[in-house]
C-alpha cells in the first residue's frame, strides 16, 4: 500500500512521538467501508482502549495496523516505520475464538513460541529462552499447567497462556483483540494487573475492548470508533456521555457485558456509564 | 484424548493385487548400498514422497538430514508411478516418509515392500483417527480423505510423527527433532490463526469454495467453507447440465463472486457455470488456481508448505471478498 500519505503527514505535531500512526485510513469489505478516513496517533507508555459498537471496525483497525487486511486508502506506521521492519517489537494477542484449542501443544511450548520472534525461526530456543518462557508462565499464574495440553485448559487459562506468550516475546507494543472475552473474573484481574505492569515498564498497550464500565479503571486513553474516528485521547477528557452517544448513535445500548447482543435500552441509561465505575 | 492409531501400523495394507511389485522384479535383490556410511557424512538420508512431506522432513530434520522428495511440483501423487531410479532412491535411504491414507495410491505396494528393509513412516499416523474426514460416499474408495495437510492443526500431528520417526532411526538427535517440531508447530499455529482471521473477512453466506479438485475438504471444515466440487461434471450429459445449473443457483443464492479452477477441468464446464450464473444476473469471476496435491516450484515461497497454504488462503479470500489478489 502507498506510504505517500503518511510521509506527507510527518509534520503532524504528535507524529514524532506516537507509537502507531494511522493516516487517512480506509478499509472496505465488499465495497462497503469498515473504516473510513481514520487519523489516529497512539501515545507511547499508555494503555489505550479501542471502543465502539459491533461493526465499528475495532478489530479491523488492529488488523490494518498489523498488515492483516488490505487497505483501500491511507497508511499505517508503527514506530515510524513499516511494520515489517519492527515486527519483533510488536506482540499480537488474537481473539481467543480464533485459536483452535485442539492444536496439539502444551502451555509451555506455546509460551516458548514467543521467543522465535527474537531468536528467528531457524534457531532453537536455548536454556535462557526456556527459562524466560517459564518465568512468563509464572507471571500469569500458570506454572502448574506447563505441560498440560492447551485443549485441557479453561478459557481463562488459555488466554493467560497467550498473554504469557506475548510477554515472552519481550515486545514494546502489545496489541490485544478483546482480551477479556470468555474469561473468568480471576483471569480478568490477572490480565489487567499484567497489562498495567507492562505499561508501567514503559511499554504500550492497545486493546479492543467492549465493556464500557471498566474503561476508566483499566485504560489511560480511549479511542472511540464507529467506522469513522469519533474521538481519541485521555479517558478523563474523551470518555464522556456525549462522546459515547455520538459513538453509539442509533444503538442505544453501549453496555453489553458479553459484547455480543445489545438489548435495547433507552438513551437515558447512558448516564450511569460514568457513575458505576468501581 | 482421541485414540491414536498404533505407530506399529506403518503401512496400510491395500486389498489390491500386488501387480506393481511384480513389475519391479529386481526390487528384492537390492541391498542398501547407498546408506550414508561414508566417513564424515553423518546426515540421515530421507526419501519423502510428496513435496509437503519433503518440506516437513526438512523442517523437522534440519541439519541432520538430506531429504529427497520424489514428487516434484505439479505431480499428482494419486497417479505417481515410481521409476526404477525412484525405487533405488527409496531402498538406499535411511528412512522413507510418506503422507499416507492411500494418497500415494500406486506407490503403496512399493512402500510396503520397502518397509521390510527400511524404516518407513506414514506421517498421517500421527493424526487422531476421529479427526479424519470419513466421506459418506465412496469419494476415496471408502478410505478417509487423505488431504489432511489442508488443516494446519492436523499437519501439526504429522510434525510430531515425523519427529518421532526420525528419533527412532537417529536417537542421538532425538532432542533436536523434538525442538524442531515445536518450532515448526509454532508456525503452524500462527498459520491457523491467520487463516481463521482471513476467512472471517468473507461474508458468512459467501463462504463457498467451488473448485475442481477434491483436496479441500479439510480446509473447508476447519474454516467454515462449504466445498462444492466441479470434478466429474461433464456438460455432455443431462446430469452434468443439471449439476451446472444447481451450482449456478448456489452461487447466485449465496452471492459467491468467484470460483476456483484447476487446469485439469475442461474449460467449457467452467464457462458453463459462469454463463448459467450470468443468466441469473450474477457475475462470477475465476478466482485463480489453487495448489492442491502438489506445491509450487522449489525456489519459491509456494514451494514450502507454509507458503503454499498462505497462497491458497489469500487467493480464496481475495476471490470471495471481491478484492483484487495482490
Amino acid at each position: 500500500m502507498s506510504q505517500a500519505t503518511l510521509t506527507a503527514n510527518t509534520t503532524t505535531p504528535a507524529s514524532g512521538e506516537s507509537v502507531i500512526q494511522v493516516r487517512d485510513l480506509t478499509v472496505a469489505y465488499n465495497e462497503s467501508p469498515v473504516l473510513w478516513d481514520v487519523d489516529l496517533d497512539i501515545e507511547p507508555g499508555k494503555a489505550t482502549a479501542i471502543v465502539g459498537p459491533n461493526g465499528a471496525g475495532k478489530s479491523t483497525l488492529l488488523k490494518a495496523i498489523l498488515g492483516l487486511v488490505p487497505i483501500a486508502a491511507g497508511a499505517t506506521r508503527v514506530y515510524g516505520a513499516h511494520l515489517d521492519t519492527v515486527r519483533n517489537r510488536v506482540a499480537y494477542i488474537p481473539q481467543r475464538g480464533t485459536v483452535d484449542w485442539d492444536f496439539p501443544t502444551n502451555a509451555l511450548d506455546v509460551v516458548t513460541m514467543g521467543r522465535y520472534g527474537r531468536i528467528g525461526w531457524f534457531r532453537r530456543p536455548g536454556k535462557a529462552d526456556r527459562s524466560i518462557a517459564e518465568e512468563c508462565l509464572a507471571k500469569v499464574g500458570m506454572s502448574d499447567f506447563a505441560k498440560r495440553q492447551i485443549s485441557q485448559l479453561s478459557g481463562g487459562q488459555q488466554q493467560r497462556v497467550f498473554l504469557a506468550r506475548a510477554l515472552a516475546q519481550e515486545a514494546d507494543l502489545y496489541l490485544m483483540d478483546e482480551p477479556f472475552v470468555g474469561v473468568d473474573a480471576v483471569t480478568e484481574r490477572a490480565i489487567v494487573q499484567l497489562l498495567h505492569e507492562v505499561r508501567d515498564a514503559g511499554n504500550t498497550v492497545v486493546a479492543v475492548h467492549h465493556d464500557l464500565e471498566s474503561v476508566t479503571d483499566y485504560f489511560d486513553n480511549v479511542v472511540l470508533l464507529n467506522v469513522r474516528l469519533i474521538e481519541s485521547g485521555p479517558v478523563s477528557k474523551v470518555f464522556t456521555e456525549e462522546n459515547l452517544r455520538r459513538t453509539y448513535h442509533g444503538q442505544s445500548n453501549p453496555i453489553a457485558a458479553d459484547g455480543t447482543t445489545a438489548a435495547p435500552r433507552s438513551g437515558s441509561e447512558l448516564a450511569p456509564v460514568r457513575g458505576v465505575l468501581r | 484424548m482421541p485414540q491414536q492409531r498404533s505407530p506399529a501400523r506403518r503401512i496400510s495394507t491395500r486389498s489390491r493385487p500386488i501387480s506393481i511389485v511384480a513389475a519391479i522384479p529386481a526390487f528384492a535383490g537390492f541391498g542398501r548400498v547407498g546408506r550414508s556410511a561414508v566417513a564424515g557424512e553423518s546426515r540421515l538420508s530421507v526419501v519423502a514422497t510428496t513435496g509437503q512431506v519433503g518440506d516437513l522432513a526438512r523442517n523437522i530434520g534440519g541439519e541432520h538430514v538430506n531429504v529427497n522428495a520424489l514428487m516434484g511440483p505439479g505431480v499428482d501423487p494419486h497417479l505417481f508411478k515410481a521409476s526404477e531410479q525412484d525405487v533405488i532412491a527409496l531402498i538406499d535411504s535411511d528412512i522413507i516418509m510418506y503422507s499416507g491414507l492411500h494418497l500415494e495410491g500406486t506407490l503403496g505396494e512399493v512402500l510396503e515392500q520397502a518397509s521390510k528393509r527400511i524404516p518407513v513412516s506414514e506421517v498421517a499416523d500421527g493424526v487422531p483417527v476421529d479427526q479424519l474426514i470419513q466421506p459418506e460416499d465412496d469419494a476415496f474408495d471408502g478410505n478417509p480423505d487423505p488431504h489432511f495437510w489442508f488443516d494446519p492443526t492436523l499437519w501439526a500431528h504429522a510434525a510430531d510423527e515425523a519427529a518421532r520417526a526420525l528419533a527412532e532411526v537417529d536417537g542421538a538427535n532425538a532432542e533436536s527433532y523434538r525442538l524442531n517440531a515445536d518450532a515448526y508447530k509454532a508456525q503452524l499455529l500462527d498459520l491457523d490463526v491467520y487463516a481463521t482471521e482471513q476467512f472471517e473477512r468473507v461474508p458468512a453466506q459467501s463462504r463457498v469454495l467451488v473448485t475442481a479438485h477434491d483436496a479441500f475438504g479439510y480446509l473447508g471444515r476447519q474454516y467454515g467453507l462449504d466445498v462444492v466440487g466441479l470434478q466429474g461434471i461433464s456438460t455432455a450429459t443431462e446430469a452434468g447440465v443439471r449439476d451446472v445449473q444447481s451450482i449456478a443457483d448456489l452461487l447466485v443464492a449465496s452471492e459467491v463472486p468467484a470460483i476456483f479452477v484447476e487446469t485439469s477441468v475442461p474449460q467449457r464446464t467452467i464457462e458453463a457455470v459462469q454463463v448459467a450464473a450470468n443468466d441469473r444476473g450474477w457475475e462470477v469471476t475465476i478466482g485463480g488456481s489453487l495448489y492442491s496435491d502438489a506445491m509450487g516450484d522449489a525456489d519459491t515461497d509456494e514451494g514450502t508448505y507454509l507458503g503454499m497454504m498462505r497462497y491458497d488462503i489469500d487467493t480464496i479470500v481475495a476471490g470471495l471478498t471481491g478484492e483484487e489478489a495482490e
